[in-house]
């Protein structure tokens, strides 16, 4: 294993809404390691993995992370009159690839969670379940070296988590971060790196 | 530029039917143009029709900016593109690209025989202030004066009427006068630049404010293509200002009007100063005049509408510089980048 951690999260301090949701977190990934990190609800789950791509500024502690982070959100959100290569030939132009290896990206992402069929079907079209196939495909786009993954299973039938099994147990693929509650079907996913559970009083005003 | 982001953003700006639509607009536009019971078949007159296509850009940039962050599109530019200007640069291209579209064709069919709006290039004229003192008359020129203007007047005797006259400027400048009969006053590049024309009155003269009138030559198809530069110009910073707007959280529609009602205020030629007292009116009056004062005077760009001939060819390079600055802070403004860690 890389002694260079590929994720460090230090003392991690998270706030919405003027509540704190997380508080003195801490992990490590390595590349290519896949890790889960089990929370119930409300525990700020979603809120960890929104602050590990980038998008929620934390209230405290620190996190490095690689430049390139593929996020599938709990909710997902698409343009519902794109179809789904030219929706992720555009996010993969958006990432700096040009047109043409920007159509081979978004043809393999969707091509490993066997969205291939549907390529020129619009996103609006799909069923929820399919809709999670497309937003774990969006999170793999230009292979990320992390991919944050937070309650991936939602939606799956098992052909959908056959396939997230064997996204994530790629050889040189990216490294995980699976974010779940627990008896989810996520459990096998991947090693527990930690628990999560709601803030205690003492925390949530500290 | 990559081309699959400009394709992108330019099908999400044009939408579908958007180019039909516009082909529309601006054919009815040239012929209502043309029409000679229906308008004065001057080009500011086309020109003020063609805007609205540039104008209702500005809305559909809002709405871009909005859809984007409800189609987690702004996400993605936050994970994807560290720098963040990738979404604004293709959104602002597009919009762009579909308003220099729009009035290129606008432009064109200046040329087609068959559909060429009535451009009448004669002249116009324009009522003037008048200031009128025992021994002078203080003529009030627009601010800035169009090149080319002129003044016309005619002028009264109180008593028995002289057959001609001199009538002497401030600056020292004559014409001869004949009482009833117009005087023909070109304007020099000192009295525009002043803003104002003094006469000295002749002994016993009358000068009637009703028979003053500043005349300007209306622009040729000729000037066109100036004219339409000046409008992409214009709208160029507003579809800036809509996107900015829009990708700060305010709603589509509203992050459209709120930047054309910026475009309004830099198209404002006060023609008052701002009124006293506390009213409420009077308050947002003074506030309106001094937004407005803050913006560069590119009134010009927007040379539209029955008072082309008075803007068109008046907008100094600073001010456009300034203008095209403003938009490009608005450009830079829209940028999506992730949280420090």
């Amino acid at each position: 294993m890389d002694p260079q951690p590929l994720l460090t999260i230090r003392h991690l301090r998270l706030v919405r809404g003027g509540r704190v949701v997380l508080a003195g977190f801490s992990l490590d990934l390595a590349p290519a390691e896949r890790g889960l990190v089990l929370g119930a609800n409300g525990s700020g789950k979603s809120s960890l993995a929104l602050a590990v791509a980038g998008l929620l500024r934390p209230a405290g502690g620190a996190i490095r992370r690689p430049d390139r982070v593929g996020l599938a959100p709990q909710e997902p959100r698409f343009p519902a009159d794109l179809p789904l290569a030219r929706m992720l030939a555009e996010l993969a132009a958006l990432g700096g690839s040009r047109p043409a290896e920007a159509r081979r990206l978004a043809g393999e992402a969707l091509e490993r969670f066997g969205l291939e069929p549907d390529a020129r079907r619009r996103v609006g079209e799909l069923s929820r379940g399919w809709r999670q196939r497309l937003n774990l495909a969006r999170a793999w786009l230009g292979r990320p070296p992390l991919v944050i993954l937070d309650e991936p299973q939602t939606a799956l039938d098992p052909d959908g988590m056959k396939l997230l099994r064997r996204n994530l147990a790629e050889e040189n693929g990216p490294a995980a971060l699976i974010l779940a509650p627990p008896a989810t079907g996520c459990d096998g996913l991947a090693p527990v790196l930690a628990r999560i559970g709601l803030p205690t009083r003492e925390e949530r005003t500290r | 530029m990559n081309r699959l982001l400009l394709a992108g953003s330019f099908r999400r700006v044009v939408g579908r039917g958007g180019l039909f639509l516009g082909a529309v607009w601006l054919l009815l536009a040239a012929i209502a143009a043309s029409e000679a019971t229906l308008g004065t078949g001057s080009l500011g007159d086309y020109l003020g029709l063609v805007a609205v296509l540039p104008a209702a850009l500005v809305l559909r940039a809002g709405w871009l900016g909005e859809r984007r962050r409800r189609e987690g599109w702004e996400d993605e530019e936050r994970l994807r593109d560290p720098g963040g200007w990738r979404t604004p640069m293709a959104d602002l291209a597009a919009v762009t690209l579909a308003g220099t579209l729009a009035l290129a064709a606008a432009g064109l069919l200046l040329l087609a025989p068959a559909l060429r709006p009535g451009v009448d290039p004669g002249e116009s004229s324009f009522a003037l202030a008048v200031g009128v003192q025992p021994d002078e008359w203080r003529l009030h020129l627009p601010r800035p004066c169009p090149p080319a203007a002129r003044v016309e007047f005619i002028l009264e005797w109180e008593q028995a009427p002289a057959e001609s006259a001199e009538i002497v400027s401030a600056g020292g400048r004559r014409r001869p006068a004949t009482p009833g009969l117009p005087v023909v006053w070109p304007l020099d590049p000192e009295e525009a630049r002043n803003g104002e024309l003094v006469l000295l009155r002749p002994p016993g003269a009358v000068l009637d404010p009703e028979w003053v009138r500043l005349v300007v030559p209306r622009p040729g198809a000729d000037r066109a293509p100036l004219l339409l530069a000046g409008l992409g110009c214009f709208f160029l910073p507003l579809w800036a200002a809509a996107l900015f707007l829009a990708r700060r959280g305010v709603r589509g529609l509203l992050a459209g009007f709120g930047a054309l009602g910026l475009g309004a205020l830099a198209a404002w030629q006060p023609s008052a100063a701002a009124p006293p007292g506390s009213s409420p009116l009077a308050l947002l009056a003074r506030g309106l005049l001094a937004a407005a004062s803050w913006l560069p005077p590119v009134e010009g760009l927007a040379a539209v509408g029955p008072t082309c001939e008075l803007r068109a060819g008046t907008t100094p390079f600073w001010a456009v510089s300034v203008w095209l600055g403003i938009g490009a802070l608005f450009l830079a403004g829209s940028r999506r980048r992730r949280t420090a860690a």
